[in-house]
């Protein structure tokens, strides 16, 4: 007697679940057209730009950066993020977007291969999709906005190491995830400096922290006691760069082990300060946004870049250049943060 | 409970007392049977959301391609809490937290028999498949012969799979021409207004009835409900019980060998980290498993549990993200899941007490 | 909740718990004891930096927090029962610790009573779901490792909380924060430890724990208020998260939203390898802060040795496996006997 019942309910429940399709279909037909008339007018563009993750300075910098070029160049500004630092979450992210129908969709992969699919979705709904701080080479992006090479960044993490080191000594690397494209683009960068240019320094170790910041500290601190004429360290990502830092304070070992890293400005600014890191290097987050949308919004509104191979100036930034071979759009050179200067930036 | 409905709605038809026994028995079955539950649950969030987007709330316009679109990310949720709810019902405190790793290792192992060793897709899968389920079936020996807990079991399985992940590669993913192929699998069918992705068609829906078939239909699945329920109970009935919970964890293994090989495709390439970037997908999935029905002490829990909880996250979170913009949206994503998942178990819990008063 | 069938097992299990009763280290202690010397032993022929200070002290500090929750998961493991919250707790009392410190420069004394509210507070939040809601622990803490990860994400708002001064700096992990060449925060880990071993062992308040761990229904009948036990427990388990969120926080700096991600697991996996039963009734604080630090020298020692990072999870696990195996293998010489 119990299986009649369960039928009924379950015509019941198809019943009204059929109904609330309609219902959605229905305004979903209707809602398409008034929501695009909606953002008719002064401003048609959108440029949307998902981060790898939401709430870490870096990328927070890059959306008020982002918001500036919207104000002053007239288009909608979307920044939205998930709460972890996956590819799933962050392609369910993107396709909410594609689903708000945006001009065009920036996107800083986690992982670059496996964007590519959305990035071919976002193509497909008539967006113009591109890449920001990491590069997908094998999607159909339409360029890439890069913050500065990776040479000019692997070269001046070991620039600024050897400058604090006298150019010698042993020194290790403590990266982030195993699998981060930048990071060991950067990593490699590095090495290839080393016999060049810096034949008596000699890198030990390479270990991962994944983000992990207090993995990073402890890491950190056992190459140290692995290595007790350590005397150079490099945390090449947000996480580690000032994980290294804490671990060498931590350890009293600051004048001894010098560090540099890729550090966001106010997170570095006490240990750059307190002398446990000796220079970050990074460039102008804040910048790399407002290029990001700025360029966005050049192509949404079928505007080509400047093609003569010549840097040009972006509204506020200047020394923009554009590979047209490659579908590069460069910042420009890396910006190196010492205790002087990391105090003006306020992200 | 099945006494009482049987007692209580027999004879004549249409008399006044019949039908309030009707629509109280309708409301039993809606909040004593989570599946049931989560569909309502599920018509509710579509209704409420039609209503949403007709008062123009949202952020982008709700349509039904929206909602077959966003599929795509229901195939692995809904494979893996399959997996967990097979080993938290075969009691014992059964968990498997090595999915994760085990969907990493098993992609990698896919992505090298297709580029380093250039086989077929096909075959590079089937034998993808048997080394999941191998590796499963370690978990299964160390739990249902040795005796480990499985927790711990698992957790210590699934830290080698995903570091030995790591290694096989150098820490690099594999992606190549024939693995991007496999991205077609996921594609939209149907009508473009339908765009169903494909495997869930072709991959969820077979395995799904699979699963549901091995549960409901087979001595094995009966054998699983036994062991799950009480051991000694099991023992007296001459069930194999450590072979039966062992199996348990060896289907999971599969059911994570599928997973990896939907990963792939999905992402169009093996990543060494696909089962544990992020948050990973073991937790996930226990929390699918858990909020579809399946009963923590094991023995109690259906297959339609599992898949309609899968479903109604999938969409949940899908529309989360057009319903508050910005970062917010995916915040409120974990804020929704908490509340479901308590809410689910007081609601049920407050239906029981009615029942007994 | 817990229908453990009245099988040879359960009465095995019993049995062996009165046992235990009489010596002061317990089977499991002494296999761990076994196993991380035998480790320490390698190490200090396969590298001359292993006994150093710094690295003692590095290994010491990094099992700190773990050691520290540890002390109430193993008593709610000791019910049968489970917290997977602990890392979102954590992320919730160190983003408010940290603004606490930061913005509003409170004191030592008014910042720890503030964590111990917070972690309190959440504590108690778990503890009204499962006694007075009466749900399986897991599926709340399930539930609730959402909700709190989803509030620690709105304190943290849109970005982190850097240069948070360092007012714990004496129980962090500066390598000033260290007596008798042990860090403080070990000490008060040690303490804890200590405090609940002789609770559990010796008073018949925790003997109740096992009972219930063993058959809440007959603890219930022998007079135990087994609801306000499990409440407390699980409000102790919150407290304890503000401790170890202070030894974490240490000698300040960067708070980032990911802090605690996981932490559950390192938690639970320590409590399990020191012989914690997941099925309740049995285990440790002793065998937990073994089991903490059998880990943490793995961890460690992967790096000491120079191997490939990637490689230190699976001999984490391969230890967690050696060390559970060798356990079950004496409970089942036991159980024969």
């Amino acid at each position: 007697m119990r299986k009649p019942f369960r039928k009924r309910a379950l015509i019941a429940v198809a019943t009204v679940a059929v109904i609330g399709l309609t219902a959605c279909g229905n305004s979903g037909t209707s809602g398409g057209s008034p929501a695009e008339g909606g953002t008719e007018g002064a401003s048609d563009v959108s440029v949307a730009f998902v981060p790898k993750i939401q709430g870490i300075p870096f990328f927070e910098a890059m959306n008020s950066g982002g918001q500036a070029a919207a104000k002053e160049f007239g288009f909608t500004w979307v920044y939205q993020g998930a709460t972890t630092a996956d590819a799933s979450a962050q392609a369910e992210v993107a396709r909410a977007l594609i689903q708000q129908g945006v001009s065009a969709l920036a996107v800083a992969p986690n992982d670059p291969d496996s964007m590519a699919p959305v990035i071919a979705d976002a193509a497909a709904a008539g967006i113009i999709p591109f890449t920001a701080d990491t590069d997908a080479p094998n999607s159909k992006r339409e360029f890439f906005v890069q913050q500065a090479s990776n040479e000019g960044v692997g070269s001046a993490l070991i620039d600024q190491l050897a400058q604090a080191t006298g150019g010698k000594g042993k020194f290790a690397i403590v990266s982030c995830g195993r699998t981060a494209a930048n990071l060991n683009a950067w990593i490699d960068v590095i090495k290839a400096h080393l016999s060049t240019d810096y034949p008596e320094m000699t890198l030990v170790d390479t270990v991962y922290a994944d983000e992990d910041q207090a993995r990073a500290v402890s890491m950190a601190k056992d190459l140290m006691n692995a290595h007790p004429d350590l005397t150079g360290l490099i945390g090449p990502c947000t996480t580690a760069a000032p994980g290294v830092a804490q671990a060498v304070d931590e350890a009293g070992k600051i004048g001894q082990v010098f560090t540099v890293g890729v550090g966001t400005p106010q997170a570095m600014l006490p240990y750059l300060q307190s002398g446990a890191s000796s220079a970050s290097v990074l460039w102008n987050v804040e910048d790399h946004g407002y290029l990001t949308a700025w360029a966005g919004w050049m192509a949404a509104t079928k505007q080509p870049f400047p093609s003569d191979g010549q840097p040009f100036d972006v509204g506020r930034i200047s020394g923009v250049t554009w590979d047209d071979a490659n579908k590069v759009l460069l910042l420009g050179d890396p910006l190196i943060l010492t205790a002087d200067n990391a105090g003006d930036f306020d992200y | 409970m099945t006494s009482n409905v049987n007692t209580s709605v027999q004879p004549t038809k249409d008399t006044v007392p019949e039908k309030k026994e009707r629509a109280s028995s309708v409301v039993k079955v809606l909040t004593t049977d989570r599946m049931w539950l989560l569909v309502v649950l599920i018509v509710l969030l579509i209704t409420a959301t039609a209503i949403a987007d007709g008062l123009r709330l949202l952020v982008a316009p709700f349509t039904v391609r929206y909602l077959s679109v966003s599929l795509i990310a229901l195939v692995p949720l809904a494979l893996l809490a399959l997996a967990e709810t097979f080993v938290i019902l075969s009691g014992r405190s059964g968990i498997d937290l090595s999915v994760g790793g085990l969907v990493s290792i098993a992609g990698m192992f896919f992505g090298s028999m297709v580029v380093d060793h250039g086989l077929s897709i096909v075959l590079a899968a089937f034998i993808t498949v048997v080394f999941a389920t191998l590796l499963g079936a370690l978990n299964g020996f160390l739990v249902g012969f040795l005796g480990f807990p499985p927790l711990i079991a698992t957790l210590a399985t699934g830290y080698a799979f995903s570091s030995i992940a790591l290694v096989m590669h150098d820490g690099a993913p594999y992606s190549d021409p024939k693995l991007t192929g496999m991205n077609e699998l996921t594609a939209g069918i149907g009508p473009g207004a339908l765009a169903i992705p494909w495997h869930v068609v072709t991959v969820l829906l077979p395995v799904g009835l699979l699963a549901w078939m091995a549960l409901s239909k087979m001595r094995w699945g009966r054998s699983l409900y036994a062991v799950g329920t009480s051991d000694s109970a099991a023992r007296y009935s001459a069930i194999n019980q450590k072979l039966v919970r062992a199996s348990a964890y060896a289907v999971a293994g599969l059911l994570a060998g599928i997973t990896a090989l939907v990963n792939v495709a999905q992402f169009a390439s093996a990543r060494p980290d696909a089962g544990t970037a992020g948050n990973g997908l073991a937790l996930p999935a226990i929390t699918i498993a858990v909020l579809g029905g399946v009963a923590i002490a094991g023995g109690v829990g259906k297959i339609g549990g599992a898949l309609m909880a899968a479903l109604f996250v999938t969409w949940m979170n899908a529309i989360i993200l057009i319903a508050f913009p910005g970062s917010f949206g995916s915040r409120v994503q974990l804020l929704a899941l908490g509340i479901v998942l308590i809410g689910a178990v007081l609601l049920n819990q407050a239906a029981a007490r009615h029942q007994a008063t | 909740m817990t229908h453990t069938p009245m099988d040879t097992l359960t009465v095995s299990t019993r049995r062996a718990i009165a046992r235990e009763r009489r010596t002061l280290i317990e089977g499991q202690e002494l296999v761990l004891i076994g196993v991380i010397a035998l480790v320490w032993l390698a190490l200090s022929f396969a590298t001359n930096t292993f006994w150093t200070a710094g690295n003692i002290q590095t290994i010491l500090y990094s099992i700190a927090p773990i050691a520290i929750i540890g002390v109430g998961m193993t008593a709610v493991m000791v019910t049968a029962g489970i917290d997977v919250s602990v890392g979102s707790q954590l992320a919730v009392v160190t983003a408010s610790v940290g603004l606490i410190l930061k913005e509003l420069q409170w004191g030592i004394v008014s910042t720890a009573v503030a964590a111990l509210v917070i972690g309190g507070l959440l504590g108690a939040i778990n503890a009204l779901l499962i006694v007075k809601g009466n749900i399986h622990p897991m599926i709340v803490t399930f539930g609730t490792l959402n909700i709190f990860r989803f509030v620690a994400l709105q304190i943290f708002g849109d970005s982190q909380i850097p240069g948070v001064p360092g007012t714990f700096s004496f129980i962090g992990g500066s390598s000033a924060a260290v007596t008798l060449g042990i860090p403080n925060a070990i000490w008060l880990a040690i303490l804890l430890v200590l405090l609940q071993w002789i609770y559990m062992r010796s008073y018949s308040g925790g003997r109740h724990i096992y009972a219930i761990g063993n058959d809440a229904r007959a603890a219930r009948l022998a007079g135990i208020n087994v609801g306000r036990k499990l409440f407390l427990l699980y409000l102790s388990v919150g407290f304890l998260v503000a401790v170890a969120a202070l030894v974490q926080l240490g000698a300040g700096g960067l708070v980032q939203q990911n802090v605690g991600l996981g932490l559950e697991m390192k938690v639970i996996a320590a409590c399990v390898i020191g012989g914690t039963s997941v099925l309740g009734g049995r285990g440790t604080v002793l065998g937990t802060l073994l089991g903490a630090l059998l880990v943490g020298t793995v961890t460690s020692a992967i790096t000491l040795l120079g191997w490939s990072s990637e490689l230190t999870n699976l001999f984490v696990g391969v230890f967690i496996i050696i060390a559970v195996g060798i356990d079950l293998l004496r409970q089942r010489r036991r159980a024969r006997l």
